[in-house]
């Protein structure tokens, strides 16, 4: 198999076909400290994409609570077991100085495709197949953690978190490498040229679930009245601005421009033919990718280099966060939680609009307070930032401080 | 009288559900999820009494957990500590 580079790995890694990238890739960040678990963004690709039979169990969108649960139930515990299997006591970064083509270290261990050839398998990358039951319910039993003692439990009583948890707003990652794309004996799925989006040809899928039991993140599902599997197709019309809504302009998908949290971004970054990304720091997502490095891949471990970011949540104990997000959380989370002014405005871009925003500038404004972060003194600033199209015209202004729309107690539950 | 305070098992087939995941020791989850909340929306230019009302409101399930638990007053020691200078909001009435 040919060696292609990863650089989320920070070295190369064996992979079933040869380099090759999309001259755009679609991608995101997704800020864990912001959601509320509404849902609203799982609904909205329901309604879209999956309401039919068949599709019943498809959430090609879910949010789940961590540590509790995920959809299909346990699937990165088990993805990880199989791992530590195949590498066990192996699977480390390797602590080194993090550069431009390393940002995060060197990753030592072996990822999914390295572990099916270190077990001597034939398929491209280990996996599993869910049970029927793991594919029951998103978020079932999730909010039910407990430690009270007997004595304080009460008939009227809800469940109640008293300890730590937070939301994992899950997306097909439309990977770089993906183990669905090179598990698919049919070759029935491609990534788009145009914009790296993974899609699976339902003329060629002969519905042999490879895909399902290689992709790491279990985002492609197996439909059984059509006999062909199905994932998320990153809403690909609105992507190319062939929605009838968007006018020509790139829009973002429909789980992103839902989201009443604000807790998404999404865009395009360009690429090289090497694979890097073309360095662009007033691309917003470029910005707190590489630049701020903020936002950071699920399991890079895994290998297939991942397209959704995530700001990791701040309360969780690291090594939890080190597992899931590499050696970049602690870094990640001393940079968000007192963010520099730049960013503290970026972050306002979340969902002002359904267009795609390519660039993005910001206009000083004056100090409206100051937090205490950490013992230290933060300033906060009411500075505007400003997004910009394709094509350079202007599409957001928002400001830090936003006024805020009193309904009153006279109008309060009239919905 | 027995304690509902079960750990994790991994041979259990439902996993972490309803059970208790320790943090490290001296690790306060429900402060440090407050504190986390109050400087996020205290980023977003809230004012003091509005983030206060994401803790009192009973609607808001994840914070007023925390307030239920601990009580208003450590709610007010933690926007004490964060916020030094609150922003004062523009307000527009409907």
């Amino acid at each position: 198999m040919p060696d292609v580079y990863n650089w989320q790995l920070g070295r190369p890694m064996t992979y079933r076909f040869r380099e090759a990238h999309p001259k755009w890739q679609f991608a995101a960040v997704f800020n864990i400290n912001r959601c509320i678990a509404c849902q609203t963004c799982t609904m909205a690709c329901k309604s879209t994409w999956t309401f039919s039979e068949g599709q019943e169990h498809m959430w090609w969108n879910n949010v789940e609570t961590k540590p509790y649960g995920g959809y299909p139930h346990h699937w990165d515990v088990n993805t990880l077991k199989l791992l530590d299997k195949a590498d066990p006591g192996g699977q480390k970064w390797d602590g080194r100085t993090a550069t431009p083509a390393a940002p995060y270290g060197q990753f030592t261990g072996k990822t999914i495709f390295e572990a099916a050839a270190a077990l001597g398998k034939t398929d491209e990358a280990i996996g599993y197949l869910p049970t029927d039951d793991e594919w029951t319910a998103p978020n079932i039993f999730e909010d039910t953690p407990r430690n009270r003692r007997e004595s304080e439990l009460q008939a009227t009583s809800l469940p109640e978190h008293r300890t730590w948890f937070f939301y994992l707003q899950r997306i097909c990652n439309h990977c770089t490498y993906p183990a669905c794309l090179a598990a698919c004996p049919r070759n029935a799925i491609y990534k788009r040229p145009e914009d790296g989006i993974v899609l699976i040809d339902e003329q060629r899928c002969r519905g042999y679930r490879k895909c399902v039991e290689q992709c790491p993140y279990k985002k492609p599902m197996f439909r059984s009245t059509t006999r062909v599997s199905e994932k998320c197709i990153a809403c690909y019309p609105r992507i190319e601005g062939t929605d009838p809504i968007s006018e020509g302009e790139p829009m973002e998908t429909r789980c992103m421009s839902a989201c009443v949290g604000k807790i998404r971004l999404q865009g395009l970054i360009e690429v090289g033919a090497d694979g890097r990304w073309a360095v662009n720091p007033d691309n917003p997502l470029y910005y707190m990718v590489r630049e701020e490095q903020v936002a950071l891949p699920l399991y890079p471990q895994f290998g297939t280099e991942p397209n959704i970011y995530y700001i990791p949540p701040r309360w969780v104990p690291r090594p939890y966060l080190h597992q899931m997000f590499g050696p970049g959380a602690d870094a990640a989370i001393e940079r968000y939680a007192a963010p520099s002014r730049r960013l503290q405005a970026v972050l306002q871009l979340f969902r002002t609009t359904q267009r795609i925003v390519h660039r993005f500038e910001v206009v000083n404004g004056h100090k409206i307070g100051e937090m205490n972060v950490a013992g230290k003194t933060m300033e906060l600033f009411n500075d505007t930032v400003v997004g910009f199209d394709r094509n350079g015209k202007e599409i957001v202004r928002q400001s830090v401080m936003e006024p805020l729309h009193d309904r009153g107690p006279k109008y309060l539950n009239t919905i | 009288m027995a304690e509902f305070h079960k750990g994790a098992e991994a041979e259990d087939p439902f996993e972490a559900m309803a059970v208790f995941v320790d943090g490290p020791p001296g690790y306060d989850g429900a402060a440090a999820m407050a504190r986390a909340f109050i400087e996020e929306y205290a980023m977003m230019g809230w004012p003091r009494e509005r983030i206060l009302r994401l803790f009192e409101n009973p609607r808001y399930a994840g914070t007023h957990a925390v307030y239920h638990q601990r009580g208003e007053a450590f709610i007010h020691s933690l926007l004490d500590d964060v916020l030094c200078v609150a922003p004062a909001q523009e307000v527009r009435h409907a």
